[in-house]
């Protein structure tokens, strides 16, 4: 089977230079690398998560799956098809028919001046796709499907009429509207309620099954990631530095920002005490004037100097992949 | 603490509003909309023919003319009301003239951004640098007095305010999430800019239309007073205004008083509608006490 | 007598729509050297019993009815004059977004300074030594006195809002959620201080968070609230083991476990309530799977179960035959 996705030396820069007179002048170039030469594939069916914390690049690598944004060098194959070669709007909005995303701020990406049944109808009426009288139908079978119910209740209302967890699941349903083969979710429950997530989880889960939706799943919580992927990635500054199927991962994490990661979690059990992994300082404000070798041998535990060159992300095992030298040389 | 947010339910927004606000509204809509309605229905309400001499010269108010007579005998109060299809109605053609550019310059140059934005705000930041008046007077006297010229004179003074008012609408808007969800869900430029930037407009719509009335009002007036508006016979107010002064010692004051009068009561009028719907149609945390 | 004692603590917020009962009938103590965690979702009213407390309610609102003692003194008595004697210096707060709390033109140091030289009369020299220890009480070096706030990390930000509310040794602190908004391994360090401040300075805390984990990790004590209402409160490990309101049980199996076996997670259903007008009853009842007629129409009353294990249900009973 092939993958829906792959992403192939995928790179974004961004210039760093704070004005047009230091770009004509100054010869240093300042770029933050949001995202640094990445490889990844999706297979068709699977939830592909990607973890790290805040500046590590997984949104940015969001962005450009799902082609809101160009990557700098590198790209992205759908079905085969580099995106960067699409550049007809025809194809472009072809292309929002396959896939779709799911955005974190449920109070920011609803319009506040659609009602539901028309921030639901909307993507209909932009594709065309389906005739007027047929779209109040579809729009009452996604609301279903979702548990946005009551639906009469619903319809008539403003975005800023419902609360945060139907808020998501609005999103969720417009996204849904066009069927569409791949999905991106961009941290869908971090600003929900703790136990509202798991509602729009489950639900998440079930659409999967149901649909055979492929998608990319981003978040910060390494538990969230167990919850809801088969494989992961866990990025840091930029770069992958684990992947491989989610359940290896959690029971035998390689890297030591893994371990750290999954070290800090809080658990719900106060018998459980974390042992928090020595991981020193902080991330770096910004990747862009990095030291030479492993980018995370400042912080690393295990002080080894691994300060040359940077490692690669090795296969080393099916499907497992880890950027380090110590957990190689085991 | 779940402080409900109101969206566009005018009937809420006037429920919530503060008092003193909704008073603003009642008072200056009430003088706003006579005043319309004089310049639609002018000549067929005012009492006399404004432009009719008669014998009664410089009379004072009283039951025959209620705003009295001037100096050739014609009835003031009739001059006033018809008046005001020249005083305000210019004003609305130059409101809407300006209106219409501003919008659409800033709207491109707010939405699209790049170069068309950076010669377009140069252009307009140097226009802006003179106050409007200036425009309005170098444009009379070269286009001449009329009512097209007047109301094209009035409009361009305006274009650099309304261009940025809606430009900055516009960036502040761009900005935000459910733009940038629109753009995944297949929508391209031109339906994102009729069906999500056009409403936020309407927001700010009704007050500068307000106040726009308000200050072209006023310019006109003021054109007539210093005798570069349109010319006589026409009852513009300003012009009469100073055609008044001159009797005033004589103790003709209603020639001076009554235009006077009108002038205030329409930017009273504007003005206070639009402060008044400023807030209520602006609601903000802050002010729920 | 505890050190801080709440008392049927009634705080509502009048609003042209109607009034929000944001924090209805409340008590709780906290006793000293204790850390009480207050969990709760968001509209539960636990960062308004926060500033209940603090006495920082805006003009909005207001404290209808209740207590709260501190140190036996009840502050909701006191005015202004009193209250700034009070503030800081027998008990603080760190705000909620507390990085965005810092004066952007003004150096880290010389707003701790600052908070010290408001409260007390110390010589100069007396405030660079306290401020300097302050922050090596939290973990910073001493040259960072001489950074503005955008010029620190987050992690940073919160630590240095953290040696403010430290700077004239309060006997009682309220951290309103003090690790959401950082990231997961710079939260876990900032827990990792706040439990050793916690040992180092026998100081007694009010932990507000929805996040239960944290509280798991370093209170003593925990109070779940729901709609203004306070439904169960008992010891950490107690609450962990033997939780009976359906809401403390619903939310501690809301979280996805790291360790151990995958298991499905089952989520509330329903929605949060409407606190403008809240229907008769317990607020819990439209999404509790426990509900019965009674739930609908008799607010269930806090009661105390076990020893020290307070919780407002009408069917406690059940739920503990159940295990």
């Amino acid at each position: 089977m092939e993958p829906l996705i792959i992403a192939k030396n995928l790179t974004k820069l961004y210039d760093l230079r704070s004005s047009f007179l230091e770009s004509l002048f100054s010869k240093k170039e300042r770029y933050l690398k949001a995202v640094d030469d990445i490889d990844f594939h999706i297979m068709p069916g699977e939830t592909f998560g990607l973890v790290g914390e805040s500046g590590c690049g997984k949104t940015t690598t969001g962005r450009l799956v799902i082609n809101t944004i160009r990557p700098t060098s590198g790209q992205i194959f759908f079905e085969g098809t580099d995106l960067s070669t699409i550049r007809e709007r025809e194809s472009l909005k072809a292309l929002s028919l396959k896939m779709q995303m799911i955005f974190q701020d449920p109070y920011e990406y609803l319009s506040p001046w659609l009602k539901i049944k028309d921030t639901l109808a909307e993507p209909l009426r932009i594709h065309k796709s389906v005739d007027e009288n047929q779209i109040e139908t579809k729009v009452r079978e996604v609301m279903e499907t979702v548990g946005l119910t009551p639906v009469d209740m619903i319809l008539p209302k403003y975005e800023y009429q419902l609360s945060g967890g139907q808020r998501q699941r609005v999103m969720i349903a417009r996204a849904l509207m066009l069927n569409p083969k791949f999905i991106v979710a961009d941290e869908p429950v971090s600003m929900l309620d703790v136990s509202i997530r798991v509602g729009v989880l489950n639900l998440l889960r079930e659409l999967k099954k149901k649909f055979n939706l492929t998608s990319l799943f981003i978040t910060h919580d390494i538990a969230v990631s167990r919850y809801m992927c088969d494989r992961v990635a866990v990025m840091y500054l930029g770069k992958i530095v684990e992947m491989g199927p989610t359940d290896d991962i959690i029971s035998d994490p390689k890297h030591p920002y893994t371990q750290a990661l999954m070290a800090a979690v809080p658990v719900p059990d106060p018998s459980i005490r974390n042992e928090l992994v020595p991981i020193k300082g902080r991330i770096p404000s910004s990747a862009s004037n990095l030291p030479p070798g492993c980018r995370f041998s400042p912080r690393c535990p295990y002080g080894e100097s691994c300060k040359e060159e940077e490692p690669e992300l090795v296969e080393i095992g099916k499907d497992r992949y880890v950027m380090c030298y110590r957990a190689l040389k085991k | 603490m779940s402080v409900q947010k109101i969206g566009f339910n005018f009937r809420e927004l006037f429920r919530v509003a503060p008092r003193s606000s909704k008073v603003m509204v009642v008072v200056g809509g009430i003088f706003s909309v006579t005043l319309l309605i004089f310049v639609v229905l002018g000549p067929y309400i005012a009492p006399r023919d404004p432009y009719q001499f008669s014998e009664n010269l410089l009379q004072p108010p009283s039951m025959n003319n209620y705003m009295g007579t001037d100096n050739l005998g014609r009835d003031l109060f009739s001059r006033l009301i018809v008046g005001s299809r020249y005083s305000l109605g210019i004003s609305m053609i130059a409101v809407g003239l300006s209106l219409i550019i501003g919008l659409f310059l800033g709207s491109m140059s707010g939405f699209f951004g790049g170069n068309i934005d950076r010669i377009l705000m140069l252009v307009m930041d140097s226009l802006y640098v003179f106050p409007d008046f200036i425009y309005m007077l170098v444009m009379v006297v070269v286009l001449g007095p009329g009512i097209w010229q007047t109301a094209l004179a009035i409009s361009v003074g305006r274009i650099p305010y309304n261009f940025r008012l809606i430009r900055s609408l516009t960036i502040s808007v761009k900005e935000r999430g459910f733009i940038e969800a629109e753009r995944v869900l297949g929508a391209d430029n031109w339906y994102i800019i009729r069906t999500h930037i056009m409403p936020y407009y309407m927001s700010i719509l009704f007050v500068t239309v307000s106040l726009g009335m308000a200050s072209g009002t006023l310019a006109i007036s003021g054109l007539g007073f210093l005798g570069l508006g349109i010319p006589p016979p026409t009852p513009e107010w300003g012009t009469e205004l100073a055609g008044g002064r001159s009797f005033l010692l004589g103790g003709s004051w209603w020639l001076v008083i009554f235009p006077g009068l009108f002038v205030l009561i329409a930017m009273l009028g504007f003005n206070l509608l639009s402060e008044g719907l400023d807030t209520v149609l602006n609601p903000s945390v802050r002010r729920l006490a | 007598m505890s050190l801080l004692e709440v008392r049927n603590l009634k705080t509502y917020f009048f609003t042209p729509f109607g009034t929000v009962k944001a924090v209805d009938d409340v008590s709780f103590d906290v006793e000293k050297g204790q850390a009480l965690g207050l969990a709760g979702e968001s509209g539960c009213g636990k960062t308004t019993i926060a500033y209940s407390i603090m006495r920082l309610i805006p003009f909005t609102g207001k404290i209808v009815g209740g207590e709260i003692y501190l140190n036996g003194r009840d502050l909701v008595k006191l005015n202004e004059k009193e209250l700034k004697l009070i503030r800081w210096k027998e008990l603080s707060i760190v705000f909620q977004g507390a990085m965005a709390s810092f004066n952007p033109i003004f150096k880290i140091g010389d707003q701790i300074s600052e908070a010290i030289r408001y409260h007390e009369n110390v010589t100069k020299e007396d405030v660079m030594k306290r401020t300097n220890d302050l922050l090596e009480l939290v973990g910073i070096e001493h040259e960072r006195a001489n950074n503005y706030p955008w010029e620190l990390s987050g992690g940073m930000r919160q630590r240095s809002m953290i040696a403010m509310a430290l700077a004239c040794n309060p006997t009682l602190l309220v951290a309103d959620e003090p690790t959401t908004a950082l990231d997961v391994i710079v939260s876990a360090q900032i827990m990792d201080l706040i439990k050793n401040l916690r040992e180092k300075l026998d100081l007694t805390m009010l932990l507000i968070t929805h996040d239960i984990s944290v509280i798991a990790q370093t209170c003593d004590e925990m109070a779940v609230m729901y709609a203004g209402k306070l439904v169960e409160k008992t010891s950490v490990p107690e609450i962990f083991k033997n939780a009976y309101h359906p809401y403390t049980k619903a939310l501690i199996k809301a979280f996805p476990n790291l360790k151990g076996p995958k298991q499905d997670l089952e989520g509330i259903p329903g929605n949060p309530l409407d606190l403008m007008n809240p229907p008769p009853g317990c607020r819990f009842a439209q999404r509790c799977p426990y509900v019965k007629e009674t739930c609908l129409e008799n607010d269930p009353v806090l009661t105390e179960v076990e020893s020290d294990h307070f919780v407002a249900c009408h069917f406690w009973k059940k739920i503990l035959a159940e295990r």
